[in-house]
């Protein structure tokens, strides 16, 4: 008898494109002529689905990749997810097959399919339940697609829709006999109000945008009405952090994150940011399939699934992966004592790998904040600059001006992994920041590792402490301990069995399902959600305590669940605890905020001053949950845990902890992460829609908006680099539209450099692939370029890939 | 500060007539900055031995005493760095020759050997360390120890040269203003690029409390320092003696344990082991003062590495080591830009100089892995850190890169042996590193081929 399902992977990841044909299936491997190189993009086996039975009707090896079609579509990243069983007594799940079905007295029509998808984005913006835009389909158990109409209480009616893609129950035959399903996405469209022709003749007259975007009928339907999203706004005191704004507003951070309309981006005009109305169709959601056969009781199973742009950089991995946040989830944040050495050395290595891959494609003499051809670097977009605004620290380059540059970088860090390759302990732990050190803006703050880039609390980015734990315990190796020589590659052998033991839950997570390329697994999606690209893992935190919800990215209680802690709506959790009584009394506490430091100006180096302002006059910081809560979730999991809240409310800001202060304490419980012994996020924690409410609206509107010091090697920054005369690297800015080999600096209105509605007429002729760091589209490549030096550092291998 | 002691001066070489006070100041830098490299190289050494079944009974205490000696190497590293700025200063050669081991100096107790570490080398460094007045009882209780095992009875304070230096250059009349090279600033080498953050972190302000442990004193603290006048020279020097071989310079409320303090911390430990098992001993069978040359070995107090993969090897590590020493040489030539105009070629080179301490640490460690001979005694290798026969630059910048391109040529014929005949010969790691260090030299080839061929460089003397 089947005594339980599973859906595998419980979290996959569709990507949008309006190609028709989905991207064909493909791994990335080190390639072994060229092993600190970029990685070598693999083809792998394709399930073609036949469009009229649902059958996989062939399966094929691509010779050659095409990320985007010669007319500029981009093919979209269209997963399957698998039906995994477990049979009688055996302990280990394996695939549900039509063989398996009939074994136990059913067929494929006895497994009842519901999908569930939400875009909560702009709900999220206005607070309000009639902008929640929701998809559902009927159970159904036949063979057809299905689609995705997300339908919304604030569209002009029941018949307008954002179309979120489909599904479709894959036919099983006896060549392919196991039950799947798959999600095909949208093509990345931006909807939005119906305008009257006098609205859009004085939008295009106050615009001064001569390409302004405008949303075809087709896609208009969003009420046109006072009060919604279409010119939405939050006021811009409040965006100019005015100390003397007295009304709460549930920002995002960072706030705004919507297309406005012009002029844009609204920090370069009086913090104005009125909304244009966008919606996009990017969704998450809920697959449940359950099976009901022989009498018995229906089995189910569930699984996510998420809608996120084009993995544009799809033979590069970030620093810090989702993958690397769930595995903390997971396993904790440390490395047990008695984990194999050689296990630990290879996940080190691989940590220092990311690292370059990421700083690669990060122009690293502007991003430190350096002089650019005697431009102020207050007038670029770096992350000093950003530093400069959001905290008030004085505006200096991170690094020594002179020390910086991408391609040294990057050789530096590969001279580190070669060392390491060799057996050399890490000898950096200390140069590591930790997760209660990113609001240290001091010299030696920032310059820890890793370095020029924002983390998911909007202050430095620190990696998991799990990875940080993982190079600790590196260097902490015995001397002559065994030395490892595997390479972790971006995904395992695909498992015949998933085992129920205490590593099943990454072993799901990670799972390679038939047909599914990288890009659809959390390895590849990145980890520090500010807001994020795939998703903002953000708002999974939110609920973790039972009874309250905390905003997704500070210790503010937001909505209580439980009224018998309704008292403490609008206070803010500051400070949790806990005991093991079995272990001597060992006590754990924790703030859940941090103090923003930056160098003295008496004594820069050796003294500092917490770095404050009227609005935030004691100069408090939040720190990220994923990292702040993994201890205590592992180790307090369906346990209770004291919470220390301010003593009364602080709708408007962080306040300082003072432990002697009367405060409202409470005994609260930790809820599950996962569901059950399974990998699947806890439905509680996250609702369909809630993984990427955070998330820009449109998310086109991210990839102009939000800068490559967040996800370097996602959205990157500086590509088709190369040596230039003076020994300096040069390359191209990823978002000017004229690959020149000049990099033009982002002042955010430079017109060489695509601007908002570029994105949002165009964004997949304009959204680039790059393919071993130079654009993959050729053509747009310069011709007109002198001596360029055979690019040798990354291999010389055969593959065939276009954009 | 702690009062200073008079030295006798008859301990310091004479100036000779005729040698202005300035050249002789120089003189004196130079030895100074020759202490420092073999101090390094010796501390390296003695870390990079630590190893084997003993040292595995005692993995925690071994691992702190590699952490130890590293740290103590990269402070000397800094003091070395910092002695080039004072040379720079004054108008003088940078220098970072040193004598091949075994050497003796006056101002070093003891000869200057590369060894694994013992009890007995230990107590030297603990002896050459030594300040002239102990805080404590447990510094007199080591001294007495070090003393016993020794057989010394009178210390030489390594502190007397930096105290004639700190002299002489605080001396207006011998030591004019007029001396100093401000100009030198943009060619000296900062903390900024060097210090690679190994000092401790800001000093917490009056905030509210966080998770952040409290500021602690337990990493290196590497000095680099810039100098641009007497008083910066003088405090330059005051910290780097303070810190090192004359402790008396250092502040009386510093938390930062001097490397006496550290090497006596050390001693203890290991006097304690040794007390149980005089046997015990925490380095593998390393030589002392291997070569790579079996001619050079074979007329000096050395050791020859004959096994023909580790001789390899050791070859391999000496041309890495001769490229790091040129490359540090160079950078006091690249001169600093302004912020505003970055056309320098510092990065590069910057990162090649840190690249390369990499790679030593890398081979140093699969050497002492490797046989010293074919005897099968179980004697193991070193890293011989034998220097070239000069590290004179030549005339031109076009010139050093064409230098540096025929060091990776050689490196890399070195590397190709290793792979292909010696393949067998060479541990899996060593394997593994000799193919990512073919990828990164052959960058590094491509981008000096690129930067010459440019044309950035003309036939020009660079001062």
């Amino acid at each position: 008898m089947i005594r339980e399902l599973r859906i595998l992977p419980p979290l996959v990841i569709g990507r949008l494109g309006s190609a028709e044909a989905p991207l064909d299936n493909f791994s990335i491997v080190t390639d072994q002529k060229a092993t600190l190189g970029y990685r070598k993009i693999v083809p792998a086996p394709t399930l073609h689905v036949d469009e009229a039975t649902g059958e996989i009707s062939e399966v094929t090896v691509p010779s050659a990749m095409e990320f985007k079609t010669k007319d500029d579509k981009i093919r979209p990243v269209a997963p399957f997810i698998e039906v995994w069983a477990r049979v009688d007594d055996r302990e280990d799940f394996e695939p549900l097959t039509l063989e398996l079905l009939r074994a136990h007295g059913a067929a494929p029509g006895d497994l009842q399919w519901r999908v569930t998808v939400e875009n909560r984005k702009v709900e999220r913006r206005t607070g309000k339940a009639a902008d929640r835009v929701q998809a559902s389909t009927e159970a159904f158990s036949d063979h057809g697609k299905k689609a995705l109409h997300g339908h919304c209480d604030n569209f002009l009616s029941d018949q307008h829709f954002i179309d979120f893609g489909t599904v479709r129950y894959i036919k099983p035959n006896s060549a392919h006999p196991q039950i799947r399903l798959r999600f095909t996405p949208a093509k990345g469209l931006i909807y939005g109000p119906k305008l009257t022709p006098e609205q859009i003749e004085e939008m295009r007259r106050d615009a001064h945008v001569p390409n302004l975007h405008l949303v075809p009928d087709a896609l208009a339907v969003y009420k046109n009405e006072k009060d919604t999203w279409w010119r939405f706004e939050i006021p811009a005191p409040v965006r100019n952090a005015d100390p003397n704004v007295d009304k709460f507003y549930n920002e995002t951070q960072p706030p705004a994150l919507f297309a406005i309309i012009p002029p844009a981006p609204c920090w370069l005009n009086g913090n104005v940011a009125i909304s244009r109305g966008y919606l996009d169709d990017a969704c998450d959601g809920i697959v449940e399939v359950s099976l009901a056969a022989g009498g018995e009781p229906p089995l189910t199973a569930r699984g996510r699934i998420v809608a996120a742009p084009p993995a544009l950089v799809p033979d590069s991995l970030f620093v810090r992966s989702l993958a690397d946040d769930l595995d903390q989830a997971i396993f904790g944040p440390d490395v047990p004592p008695d984990e194999d050495a050689r296990d630990t050395q290879a996940r080190a290595e691989d940590i220092v790998r990311r690292a370059y891959e990421t700083v690669r494609f990060l122009n690293v003499a502007v991003m430190n904040g350096n002089w650019v051809d005697g431009r102020d670097p207050l007038e670029i977009d770096t992350m000093p600059a950003e530093e400069a605004y959001d905290v008030w620290r004085m505006m200096r380059p991170i690094f020594a001006p002179h020390a910086v540059d991408t391609l040294a970088i990057v050789a530096l860090h590969q001279r580190v992994y070669t060392s390491m390759r060799g057996g050399a302990a890490p000898w950096f732990p200390p140069l590591l920041r930790r997760p209660d050190e990113v609001a240290d803006f001091t010299d030696t703050g920032r310059r820890k590792m890793p370095a020029l880039m924002c983390g998911a609390d909007g202050n430095y980015l620190a990696l998991t402490h799990r990875q940080i734990d993982t190079i600790v315990k590196a260097a902490q190796r015995r001397i002559d301990a065994p030395l490892s020589d595997q390479t972790i590659e971006a995904d395992p052998e695909p498992p015949r069995l998933i085992p129920r033991n205490a590593t099943a839950r990454a072993a799901e997570l990670h799972y390679v399902a038939g047909g599914n390329p990288v890009s659809s697994r959390p390895v590849m999606a990145i980890g520090n959600c500010t807001p994020g690209l795939e998703m903002d893992f953000r708002a999974v935190w939110r609920r973790v305590f039972e009874g309250i919800v905390l905003r997704e990215y500070d210790n503010l209680v937001l909505e209580i669940e439980d009224q018998r802690f309704a008292h403490l709506k609008g206070h803010r959790l500051q400070k949790v605890e806990y005991a093991f009584p079995d272990e001597g009394g060992v006590r754990r506490s924790f703030l859940t905020q941090t103090t923003q430091i930056g160098p003295s100006p008496a004594d820069p180096d050796a003294q500092s001053v917490v770095l404050s302002y009227q609005a935030n006059p004691d100069g408090l910081a939040p720190l990220e949950w994923s990292n702040l809560l993994a201890r205590l979730l592992h180790e307090r999991s369906g346990k209770q845990v004291t919470c220390h809240f301010t003593p009364g409310e602080a709708w408007l800001g962080m306040q300082p902890w003072d432990e002697k202060q009367a405060h409202p304490i409470e005994t609260m419980t930790v809820r599950p992460f996962f569901e059950g012994q399974s990998a699947l996020i806890s439905q509680t924690l996250a609702q369909p829609g809630e993984l990427t409410q955070g998330l820009c609206s449109p998310w086109q509107n991210d990839y102009r908006e939000c800068s490559c010091y967040y996800w370097a090697s996602a959205r990157p920054d500086f590509v088709n680099i190369e040596t230039g005369r003076s020994g300096l690297t040069e390359g191209d800015n990823w978002l000017q539209k004229e690959r020149t080999g000049s990099y033009v600096p982002d002042d955010y209105a430079d017109e060489r450099l695509i601007l908002y509605d570029d994105l949002f007429n165009q964004w997949e002729k304009w959204l680039r692939f790059a393919i071993k760091g130079k654009d993959a589209d050729r053509q747009s490549a310069t011709a007109d370029r002198q001596s360029r030096t055979e690019d040798k550092t990354d291999g010389r291998t055969d593959d065939k890939t276009d954009g | 500060m702690k009062a200073s002691v008079v030295y006798p001066t008859p301990l310091l070489p004479p100036k000779p007539a005729g040698l202005s006070w300035r050249d002789y100041l120089i003189t004196l830098l130079r030895i100074g900055a020759e202490i420092e490299h073999a101090l390094m190289v010796q501390y390296l050494y003695a870390a990079y031995s630590l190893g084997g079944p003993a040292a595995a009974k005692e993995p925690d205490l071994v691992r702190d005493w590699r952490d130890t000696l590293l740290t103590i190497a990269r402070e000397e590293m800094g003091h070395l760095i910092t002695v080039q700025n004072l040379l720079l200063l004054l108008g003088g050669p940078i220098s970072f020759e040193r004598h091949p081991h075994p050497w003796s100096s006056p101002f070093y107790p003891f000869e200057f050997n590369l060894d694994g570490l013992s009890l007995d080398s230990l107590a030297r460094y603990v002896y050459a360390e030594m300040p002239t007045r102990l805080r404590d009882r447990h510094d007199r209780d080591v001294r007495d120890k070090v003393v016993k095992l020794l057989g010394k009875d009178k210390p030489i304070e390594v502190g007397v040269l930096y105290d004639h230096i700190i002299k002489l250059m605080a001396d207006r009349k011998e030591v004019p203003d007029s001396v100093f090279d401000a100009g030198c600033y943009h060619y000296q080498v900062t903390w900024d690029e060097f210090g690679r953050g190994y000092r401790p972190k800001n000093e917490s302000p009056h905030a509210s409390e966080t998770n952040a442990p409290a500021t602690q004193y337990d990493r290196a603290r590497v000095i680099v320092a810039q100098v641009v006048t007497r008083t910066d020279a003088l405090a330059a020097l005051k910290d780097v003696a303070g810190q090192g071989e004359a402790e008396h310079y250092a502040f009386d409320d510093s938390d930062e344990l001097s490397h006496f303090e550290r090497f006596a911390g050390m001693f203890s430990q290991f006097y304690d082991r040794w007390e149980q098992d005089k046997h015990w001993s925490p380095s593998l069978p390393v030589p002392r003062n291997p070569s790579a040359d079996q001619v050079e070995a074979s007329s000096t107090n050395t050791t020859p590495i004959t096994a023909r993969a580790s001789q390899i090897w050791a070859q391999l590590f000496n041309f890495r080591y001769r490229m790091l020493l040129l490359l540090l040489t160079y950078i006091y030539r690249v001169q600093r830009e302004p912020a505003s105009r970055l056309t320098s070629l510092r990065p590069q080179v910057l990162g090649r100089i840190f690249g390369e301490m990499y790679h030593l640490k890398a081979i140093a460690g699969i050497l002492v892995h490797m046989p010293l001979d074919d005897s099968g005694s179980g004697k193991v290798a070193g890293p011989p850190f034998q220097l070239p026969f000069s590290l004179a630059l030549p005339q031109g910048e076009e010139n050093f890169w064409r230098g540096q391109l025929g060091l990776l040529d050689a490196s890399a014929a070195l590397v190709k042996m290793l792979q292909d005949e010696l393949k067998g010969r060479s541990p899996p790691e060593g394997l593994r590193f000799l193919q990512a260090l073919t990828e990164t030299d052959r960058d590094t080839h491509a981008w000096i081929g690129r930067i010459l061929s440019a044309g950035a460089f003309g036939w020009r003397s660079n001062s």
